[in-house]
């Protein structure tokens, strides 16, 4: 489905991406782990079409991706909740993709349910809490059924309870649907937890891709090991 | 003397004078009319310049700021050397001391706040909400469409500013008015007449009602803010 070429990314002439090829398997949740600042975000929107690279390619279905398709949706890092209810917010892909109003409703009650937002559905967004808002940002990318989520750090600065929490409704949903999941997070037990699959980037390259079992119990490359064992800065 | 303003102010509105309703429905008429010109222009100048990403933009961007606060006289001034008869206007349509170059002064004079507030307000959220909006599937336009749904409250803040700023000016529109009875006179104009006449009391009277009417406009505002939190 999702194929990467060759991808190589400047900012004001330096590299942050250096030649990452990697092709992601349906319906399996991968992670992208690496330290701060090696690439993972730029990645993110690299694949999913918000930025364009400079040098390689990107594959949709074996076309090339120029721009956003409705079929991915992504979840930010610092998610922004509009200025509205909880179930305006969740609304949203479903309307903008015109949605009958009865499917509208139907899919609202399932993500309600299964992200427990009930209770709060009817409260401004900026009512929330971090965690319940974390919930809200996360609830409102799956709605729309798509394709491929992309996640950039949905549990960033949540306590154990809410990112608990949130996984484990993230699970529950794309295990169910059949949805294929990309996380960037850079919390390697986060990933041991939730993904199939798991990619190590480090200083813009792509280090190791494996099973996530491969990954952390022996992995091929030194710097693999090294940030595994916490030594990588 | 206050005291007798206001009295005069009640019953200047409860008597019904003809009048006195004919100048305040032209005040909000050629107010309105302007900031809602204004308006169309402003939102969409202010999002290309919260938006855009071109040479000169800063330049642009402190034009306008200094622009937001022009002197109503000297719009009126230059309005007035466009719209007389040695303007280049003239030739087509003769629009001088009438409603029309009121309309006009008025919405130069608003466009520069309704394009600076849109454009700060822009550029404050524009990249959240786009990036959300791109990537939950919106089309470009869906996302443009989301974002002005974000700003609505400071649109519409810009659009009572500017209004509160066109319906109070008296500069612009006496010189390009006229303050001709029963045909330019608004508001302001008249107050400046009626202090001229001695009538102080009507001037103050005008000058509440004046007032009244910012108030209603500003609460309706506020009734709309509050319901919506």
């Amino acid at each position: 489905m999702l194929e990467i070429k060759n991808i190589s990314q400047y900012y004001n002439g330096r590299q942050v991406l250096k030649g990452i090829s990697c092709r992601f398997q349906e319906g399996k949740i991968h992670g992208i782990i690496g330290p701060n600042g090696a690439g993972k975000s730029t990645l993110l929107r690299i694949m999913t079409g918000m930025e364009q690279p400079q040098k390689g390619q990107v594959l949709w279905d074996g076309k090339l991706l120029k721009g956003p398709t409705p079929e991915v949706t992504c979840m930010w890092q610092k998610p922004y909740l509009f200025q509205t209810s909880v179930r305006e917010n969740i609304l949203y892909g479903l309307k903008i993709r015109n949605w009958s109003r009865e499917e509208q409703e139907q899919r609202l009650k399932v993500i309600l349910d299964r992200f427990h937002l009930n209770e709060q559905a009817r409260r401004p967004a900026d009512s929330l809490s971090g965690g319940e808002g974390a919930r809200v940002a996360l609830a409102r990318t799956v709605a729309p059924r798509p394709r491929l989520l992309v996640l950039d750090e949905p549990a960033a600065n949540l306590d154990p309870f809410h990112t608990s929490l949130l996984e484990n409704s993230l699970l529950e949903v794309c295990l169910d649907e059949g949805m294929t999941v990309i996380m960037v997070t850079h919390d390697m037990f986060q990933a041991k937890r939730i993904a199939q699959e798991t990619l190590f980037i480090c200083d813009g390259s792509l280090e190791e891709q494996g099973t996530t079992e491969q990954i952390f119990n022996s992995p091929q490359s030194e710097k693999t090991r090294k940030f595994i064992r916490g030594e990588l800065p | 003397m206050l005291v007798e303003a206001f009295i005069s102010a009640l019953e200047l509105i409860l008597s019904g004078d003809a009048q006195t309703y004919q100048i305040i429905g032209r005040s909000l008429f050629v107010s309105l009319t302007a900031v809602g010109i204004a308006g169309i222009i402003g939102i969409l100048a202010g999002l290309g310049l919260g938006l855009g990403d071109f040479s000169g933009r800063g330049l642009l961007v402190r034009v306008i700021y200094v622009c937001m606060g022009l002197p109503p006289v000297f719009v009126g001034l230059l309005v007035f050397l466009l719209l007389s008869r040695s303007g280049p206007v003239a030739p087509v349509i003769y629009l001088l001391f009438t409603p029309a170059a009121m309309i006009m002064a008025q919405a130069i004079l608003a466009a520069p706040i309704v394009t600076g507030l849109t454009a700060a307000a822009v550029e404050g959220r524009a990249e959240a909400v786009l990036l959300t909006a791109r990537g939950l599937g919106a089309s470009r336009a869906q996302a443009v469409r989301t974002l002005l749904s974000e700003l609505k409250i400071v649109l519409i803040t810009a659009l009572v500013t500017a209004f509160g700023r066109v319906i109070a000016e008296v500069g612009a529109v006496m010189l390009v008015g006229g303050d001709i009875e029963g045909y330019t006179r608004v508001l302001t104009t008249a107050i400046v007449l009626e202090t001229r006449k001695g009538n102080f009391s009507l001037a103050i009277a005008l000058g509440l009602v004046l007032l009244t009417l910012s108030f209603i406009v500003n609460s309706l505002l506020y009734a709309w803010q509050y319901r919506r939190s």
